[in-house]
Order: C-alpha cells, then structure tokens, then sequence
C-alpha cells in the first residue's frame, strides 16, 4: 500500500493529538491507545477495519502499561500510531507486525525523555508571567509552548517514518527468508504474553486467580464472545465480594470538623459554581499540558486555578502571591488526585476571606502532603484497573472485527475517568481536609477494586485465549508410530496449554524481577530460533 | 534487627511509584515511615494509612525512634520499606545505628535552591552533602525513580554529569549563589 503524503501528514497530526491530553481532557486513556490510534490511522488509510486489529493486536502487548510519575516502558504513540501505519502498509498480519512495533515502542521512549526535560525551561517563563501577575500569561505558558514542542516531537518524526520508513519495510521484508518471516510471526503471537504477564503480575493475587482460568476456559471451550464472559466476570465479582466476609470496621469520617466556620459577620468571598466548573475543565485538559521533569504538573496546578484565582483576589500582590503558590512542584494520579483541587480551592476561599490562620504553607502542605497517597490510590484504579479492564474488552470486540470495541471502549473509558474526576474535586471543596476520610473510610473504595480484580482477572483470562498463540512442530517416534506432540498430546491434556503455560512464566518470572526487556529479548531469540530448527511452527 | 527491604528518599512517601511499582516489586506488607514532621500529624497519618494498597501495614516513626520502632515490627521474610522525605534523615537514621547497605534516592522535588541531579529528583546543598556523607560512610547511594529502570549510582551521575547542571529555583526565590559552592564539593568524590 502506498501512503501519499496528505495520508502521511494526516498520520503525523494524529500522533500528536494521540500523546496530546487534549480530546475531552481523557486523550492519554483514550486515544493514546493503541487499539484507538490503529483504528485512526485505518481511518486514515481507507481500511478501518485491518486498523482496528493490528492496533487491537499490538494494545494487547500493552496491556500492562501503567506510567507512572513520569516514568514510561514504551512509547504508545510510536507502537500504536506509527506501527500501525508500517503494518498497514507493508500489508504486514498482525504477529508479524507486533514483533517489529516492540524497538518502536522504545524508540519513542527517548522522544518521551526529552519532551519532559524541554518542558522543564517553559515552567521558567510562566514564573515570569506570575510574577507579573498575568492570569492569561501562565495559561497560556502552559498550554502553548508544551504543545507546539509536542507537535513537532512527535510530528515530525512519524511523518518521516512513515512516510519514508513503509517502503523500506516492503522491500526488507521481500527479501527476508520465509523462514524469518515465520518466526517473526511466531515472535508476536507470543509477545501478548508479556503485556499480560505485566498485568497479571500486578493485578493478580493467587487467592483471586482461579477467576484468570475461568475466563481463559470460558474462552477457549465455549468459544463466548468476549462482552459475554466480561458479564460472567461480573457475576464473579458481585458474588465474590458479597461472600467474602465483611471488611474491617469502617468509621464514619468525623463530620462535625468539616465545616470550618466563620466568624459571625465576616464577609464570605465564595467562588461560583462557574468557576469551579471552569477550574476542573482546565484542570481535566491541561494537566499534563507542559508536563516535566522540574515540576512535573505544577504549571498544570497554577493554570487550573486561574479562574479561582480571579474571583478570590482583586489586588495585583494576592494575585502575584497566589499564582506563585501554585507554580511549585505537584504531581499526582490526574482524576483521583482532583480531589487535591477541590480541598485547595476550599482553603483558598477561607484565605481571601481573611482567615489567617491559612497561610501560604498550610495550602501547600496540604497540597504536598495529600498528592502522593491519592497518587497511589489513583494509579491503582484508574491504570490499573479500569482501563486495563475495558481495554481488553474492546481488544476483544475488535479482534472480532468489531467496531464497538473502539468505540464501547472510549465511551465507557471516558465516563469512569470523568466521573471520578468531576465526583472527587466537587467532593474535596464540599468537605475540605476530611473529604479524603470519608472517601477511603467508605470501604466502597476497596470493595470496588477487589471486585474489578476478579472482572478484570476474567476478562484478561479470555483475552490470553484469544490472543496469545504458541504451538510445536515436533514429532516423537515411539515404534512406528509417529506422535505429534501438538495434536496428540498438548490439545489433550488442555486446548491452549502453551499459549497458558506461557502467559504464566512470563509473570512469574516478572515477579522474581527479570525486567520486561529481558524477557522480550529472550521471546525474540526463542521465537526465531525455535522456528528456524523446526522446534515451533503451525503444524 | 529486623529486616530491611529498601531505603527509599522520596518527598512524596506514600505514592503512585510506590504503590503500584516498589511494593509489588519488593512484596513487602510493611512500610516505616520515618519523618518528625509526620510524627505529629495524626490527620496525615491517617490519610497514609488510608492510602496503602489492602494488606500493607503503615508505621510511622520520629527519626530517634526509628531504631526502636524498626525493632518492633515483627516482618515478613519480604522486610521492611523504609520511607524518608529527605537524605538527612537517611543520614541520621544511618547514624543512630540502623544498618542499611543502600539508598535508593526515588523523588525530590525541585524547590528554591535546588539543582536539578536525575530526571524528577533535585536537591539543595544540604541534601547533596547528606548523600556524600552516607556514601563516606559506605553505604551505596543510587537514583532509580522505579524498579524497571537501571539505577544510577551518584558517583556515576556525577562523573558522567561533569560540572553541575544547571541551576533551577522557584519563582518565590532569587538566584541564590549556592550552585557555585557545589562543584568543589563534588569534585571531592
């Protein structure tokens, strides 16, 4: 297939939005995905549906990805966006394709590095607009600086590569032996394997693992569609943690010392529901804005508080002050962690109304001192359990050639992540300081991730079914009869026991910390060279 | 003594890095927090203990106490995580005769007068001094910000790194003279 250069233009631009947390402030759990941005860029390339796929092949390598505080195995935009469109025109099948997205990945992880470290010197022009006290100025430092160099960081280099990178593929791959070519295949069919190994190492604790075969022989046996075995799974989850006993004593957050109250007669300078809307849309778009090394979201934090800032303070040395604030580090889990904003924005109502008692150093304190747990909590939620969940449904649907995967998966995305978001920083100006005891204290919290563990585990189950493949060639002649070790007894014993065999080692041995590298590297060499001695194959 | 896991400089104690990477990575079901700050805070304690994943138990210790309180935790085989917010606590807790072989330096925010050392860790003399002196003292100081990245031990950074890189400071402060000092300092490794 050849690409024009309008196609390859079109597939730079979406790279950038892809690795852009703009689109509805959800862009990194959405469409930074893999199975989003191949069926983009089959949109691109006139063919949706073969998109869909090889984006929902190589996301299943990536289902384990959780970034955290700055740090990124891999780069998605260079996997999804960029791999997509070589497979796509090199008319490459998906193992085939996943094999040579894997050095893209890590390709893209230096563009990752020095976005966060460019990022760093724009952080030093909005303090100079703060110090100025322009609201506009720090706004704008954050959204357009970081966003130009993200354009052109990731632009520029997927413009080239696909546009100059898909014949080279085409005539490399033409003239690689048919044996190389085999294995590579073999190579991606086991790669899947690693992205679930991740996961399920992370996710998996061994008393809820029973519900990872479940899913796996729902899968395998009765060939279920995979929305069906996602509402097995949540059968399993209900049932699970209705039966498995009460959690320990819950206690109600002490509501009495929520409401701080005023001196009577005080004038009360309260922000607008306006403005809170128009602080947590900046908060949900913008965060990682200009994200780095430096101060990672803190010039994130200062945008999203423009607008409270300009109903709270009217002398040009509060508005100096406060901005200033606000420009120090932060960095927490986005969603989870709004919460933080609404306790700030609290607070900061208390301060311009002339409570001394909050100074600059209790709001920062605060601020420092509840990021990091709500980091935590976040980052176990929302990458480590929600969106790996809905991703390997739609990976699922999409396999099956099926729109809705992408779509379904989207929409439902979208709605957890803005839900939380929207729920905690309203939450945290409603209560202050005690909202965040009365939302861990819930024990709803815990029940919710316990039970989308043992959904998730189902889910995942069937996707290791689907997804991951591994079969011998090898034949034992015991006399005169010729016994075909895949057939005759592997398929025996359990339909898909390597494949299963395989996705366990991989956790296993993620748990007993061989780095995921390692592990690709050794799939490659035994992928190629089970393949070319005729160990591995088709039959 | 009992049993310690890792030694870990964060300023952000209990968090993303820590939860979902370290803790899995380590399988540790105990982590001592030592800070004096957070000793006598029973609201972020609670929001701590709050934070960790099911099953982790949180303790919180005065950097006098540490020693002691270390004792008391009956651990798993897996041991301890020990969390401080700034190396001079590690230094001190070296001092007061914990045994720890190693410093994994994972997060420090970038403040007035700090300078930038490895990706998201910046620190101020002080600190740099504190790393140096846990180094004399033998024991190995390395920056790793999660477990899949390679660490990068501080004699390392700093012969790559050569002179300092280059200063950063928050808008509330002025350029101050401290960077100039660090290089003679460094050069001393």
């Amino acid at each position: 297939m050849h690409i024009s250069v309008t196609q390859a233009l079109l597939i730079a631009l979406a790279a950038y939005l892809g690795s852009s947390t703009w689109f509805l402030g959800v862009g990194y759990f959405t469409v930074y995905r893999p199975l989003i941005g191949g069926t983009i860029i089959g949109l691109i390339l006139g063919d949706v549906s073969t998109g869909m796929k090889l984006g929902a092949a190589i996301n299943a390598i990536y289902l384990g990805f959780i970034s955290t505080g700055g740090t990124l195995p891999g780069d998605l935009i260079f996997a999804g966006y960029i791999g997509t469109a070589l497979g796509m025109a090199a008319k490459l099948d998906a193992p085939t394709a996943i094999s040579l997205v894997v050095p893209l990945g890590l390709l893209g992880s230096a563009i990752w590095f020095l976005r966060m470290t460019v990022d760093s010197l724009f952080v030093h022009w909005a303090d100079a607009f703060a110090r100025r006290g322009s609201l506009r100025g720090v706004a704008a430092m954050n959204i357009w600086p970081g966003q130009i160099l993200l354009l052109l960081v990731y632009g520029i280099p997927a413009f080239l590569i696909v546009y100059y990178g898909a014949p080279a593929v085409q005539s490399v791959m033409a003239v690689v032996p048919p044996k190389v070519v085999e294995g590579l295949a073999m190579v991606g069919g086991m790669l899947p394997a690693v992205g679930i190994g991740m996961l399920l190492n992370y996710m998996a604790k061994w008393r809820i693992m029973p519900f990872f075969l479940l899913g796996f022989l729902l899968a395998i046996y009765l060939n279920l569609p995979v929305l069906v075995i996602a509402l097995f799974g949540l059968i399993a989850a209900a049932l699970h943690v209705q039966y498995r006993g009460s959690l320990p004593a819950t206690q109600k957050a002490e509501e009495a010392g929520a409401a701080v109250s005023l001196e009577a007669g005080e004038p009360r300078k309260r922000v607008t529901r306006a403005d809170m809307f128009a602080a947590w849309w900046r908060w949900l778009v913008f965060s990682h804005s200009c994200y780095n090394y430096e101060r990672l979201q803190g010039l994130g934090f200062a945008h999203s508080m423009t607008p409270i800032i300009r109903r709270l303070y009217d002398t040009k040395e509060e508005i100096v002050a406060a901005l200033q604030r606000h420009l120090v580090f932060f960095n927490t889990e986005p969603n989870v962690g709004a919460l933080v904003h609404g306790v700030t924005v609290a607070m900061e109502e208390e301060r311009a109304s002339g409570r001394r008692q909050i100074t600059a150093e209790a709001i920062n304190s605060v601020k420092s001192g509840l990021m990091g747990p709500l980091a935590g909590i976040g980052d176990s939620l929302t990458q480590g359990l929600i969106t790996p969940i809905l991703l390997a449904l739609g990976i699922g649907l999409a396999q099956q050639g099926n729109l809705a995967g992408p779509i379904l998966y989207v929409l439902l995305e979208s709605a957890a992540i803005i839900g939380i978001s929207y729920f905690v920083w309203m939450e945290g100006y409603r209560w202050g300081k005690v909202a965040v005891e009365r939302i861990l204290r819930a024990g709803l919290l815990q029940s919710l991730m316990e039970g989308a563990g043992v959904m998730g585990l189902t889910v995942v189950g069937a996707l290791t079914a689907t997804t991951v493949s591994l079969s011998t060639n090898l034949v034992i002649k015991v006399g005169p009869q010729a016994v075909k070790l895949q057939a005759d007894v592997f398929d025996k014993i359990l339909k898909g026991l390597l494949p299963l065999s395989l996705t366990l080692l991989v956790a296993w041995l993620l748990n007993h910390k061989r780095s995921p590298l390692t592990i690709i590297l050794i799939v490659f060499a035994f992928g190629l060279i089970g393949t070319w001695i005729g160990l591995l194959g088709w039959g | 003594m009992t049993n310690i896991a890792l030694v870990r400089v964060d300023d952000r104690l209990i968090h993303g890095q820590v939860v979902v990477k370290w803790l899995h990575h380590l399988g540790c079901k105990d982590i001592l927090i030592v800070d004096d700050e957070l000793w006598g805070d029973n609201f972020m304690q609670s929001v701590l203990r709050l934070a960790a994943p099911p099953g982790v138990r949180v303790h919180v210790a005065p950097t006098q106490g540490a020693r002691e309180q270390l004792n008391r935790i009956v651990s798993q085989p897996q041991g301890v995580l020990v969390l401080v917010k700034s190396p001079p606590t590690a230094l001190a807790l070296h001092r007061s005769g914990v045994e720890f072989s190693a410093v994994n330096v994972g997060g420090m925010a970038a403040g007035p007068n700090t300078t930038r050392l490895f990706k998201s860790v910046s620190a101020t003399q002080e600190q740099i001094t504190a790393l140096l002196d846990l180094q004399a003292r033998g024991v190995r100081v390395y920056f790793q910000i999660i477990p899949e990245e390679h660490a990068v031990d501080i004699q390392e950074l700093l012969h790559e790194r050569g002179p300092v890189p280059a200063s950063t400071s928050v808008p509330a402060s002025k350029e101050t003279a401290a960077p100039a000092v660090l290089p003679e300092r460094l050069a001393r490794t």
